[in-house]
């Protein structure tokens, strides 16, 4: 039994309650007049019932006792606590705080200063910002992740207006890191640093202002990321997130 | 803030659960996984964009876990469903109970990339955008994972149902 391919789209997608009312009515119309589409529907309605039947339903005891020995390092609240003072301390002196000056974190810091560098003096080329160009990605990505040691993706920052014009190859101390740049349609820039193979840790966003640039910058693991722009805190804030959020 | 994370957090268990035992079979297994995968996530919220649906990132980081530490050792592996799961209290017949196992042993067989997705959406609660986002594929990827999958289980039941109509005449 063959069945019309968007007939056979509809029917699957009815059973995950993707329709439209429109696509709904659609599809109980065409499912009353044609008896072998009507068995189908029913057919798979049922697989889905049956997969789903089989897998156990966690009680809601049962769930509290994995969430509660969850392990933290140290309670929630302290922790946004203290990264809410961090931000606030950073905003208004309008550098930012470094805690106990231990050495990943002034890593951390040497990577932004070194972002911010690098930001500053390719925003402004009109005609060379970056040395592979955003119409060759694929390239882009495969060239940065061999001399990185690891894969990386250029994260798609799309929603916010901005789009990616391309990268390079930089130093970051003794390392190789790759530059994303990204432009919105004002002609703002933006650049993402990464760097790879730090010692693992996680550091979340630490907000610089350095020289009319705002970066942030974060550790995920052993990858180093920094932001630079010259933009405000918002969107800055937001585009790091969803920078972060494509990097898990 | 915090409050509403943590609650969001425990709304996604449920779903998170089973998403995690489909992909195991095994209870302890998905014990494990989410164990880990909130305490990734409660490590790492100040990076979750508030605004965003909080189950496909906990799903992406689940996944991630998932990867690492279990396909290696478990690809591929069949399960008998009546030493996981209490098949009798699913369903009285004796009839239904080997259909069970049989869908069952179907999805075992899928090519992983399909049985990902497809349970995704039906043992993970999530919508096509919120797979496609969990298991950062394009839509429409997901969608044809899913379609192909459940196709392959339909046509792999009618063909073992027919062989047994056959052998029986």
């Amino acid at each position: 039994m063959t069945l019309d391919p968007s007939i056979e789209e509809l029917i699957q997608r009815s059973i995950d309650g993707d329709l439209s009312a429109t696509e709904s009515e659609h599809l109980r119309h065409h499912l009353a007049m044609h008896p072998d589409a009507e068995a189908r529907h029913n057919e798979l309605r049922r697989q889905r019932d049956m997969i789903d039947k089989v897998v156990p339903v966690p009680s809601a005891a049962h769930l509290r006792g994995l969430r509660s020995r969850a392990r933290t390092d140290s309670p929630p609240f302290l922790r946004l606590a203290a990264s809410v003072a961090l931000f606030a301390v950073g905003l208004g002196l309008g550098y930012s705080l470094q805690p106990g000056g231990s050495g990943a974190t002034t890593d951390l810091a040497a990577f932004a200063r070194q972002a911010k560098a690098a930001h500053s003096l390719y925003v402004s080329e009109v005609l060379h910002p970056v040395e592979v160009a955003a119409t060759e990605k694929d390239h882009l990505q495969t060239w940065l992740s061999n001399r990185l040691g690891s894969t990386i993706v250029a994260p798609q920052l799309g929603e916010t207006g901005f789009a990616l014009i391309g990268g390079r190859l930089l130093p970051a101390g003794d390392r190789a890191s790759a530059l994303f740049m990204y432009e919105n349609a004002e002609g703002d820039r933006l650049s993402l640093l990464a760097t790879f193979g730090n010692s693992a840790q996680d550091q979340s966003f630490r907000f610089q202002e350095d020289d009319g640039y705002l970066v942030v910058s974060w550790q995920d693991g052993p990858w180093q990321y920094s932001l630079v722009g010259d933009q405000q805190r918002e969107p800055m804030d937001q585009i790091a997130r969803l920078i972060y959020d494509q990097m898990i | 803030m915090t409050q509403s994370f943590e609650t969001k957090l425990e709304d996604c268990l449920p779903d998170l659960w089973r998403y995690a035992w489909s992909l195991t079979r095994d209870r302890d297994a998905a014990d494990d996984l989410v164990q880990d995968c909130v305490e990734r996530a409660l490590r790492k919220r100040l990076f979750w964009l508030p605004m965003r649906p909080l189950k496909p990132w906990l799903t992406k980081m689940l996944l991630n876990i998932y990867r690492d530490r279990w396909r290696r050792e478990s690809s591929h592996r069949t399960v008998d469903l009546d030493h996981v799961t209490d098949l009798a209290a699913i369903t009285s017949t004796a009839e239904e109970r080997l259909e069970l196992k049989s869908i069952w042993k179907r999805v075992e067989e899928l090519p992983q990339e399909q049985s990902e997705a497809l349970l995704a959406v039906v043992i993970g609660g999530l919508s096509y955008d919120e797979a496609a986002s969990a298991l950062a594929i394009p839509k429409g990827t997901l969608m044809s994972r899913i379609f192909r999958a459940r196709a392959r289980i339909k046509a792999e039941m009618d063909g073992s149902a027919a062989t047994k109509i056959r052998s029986v005449k």
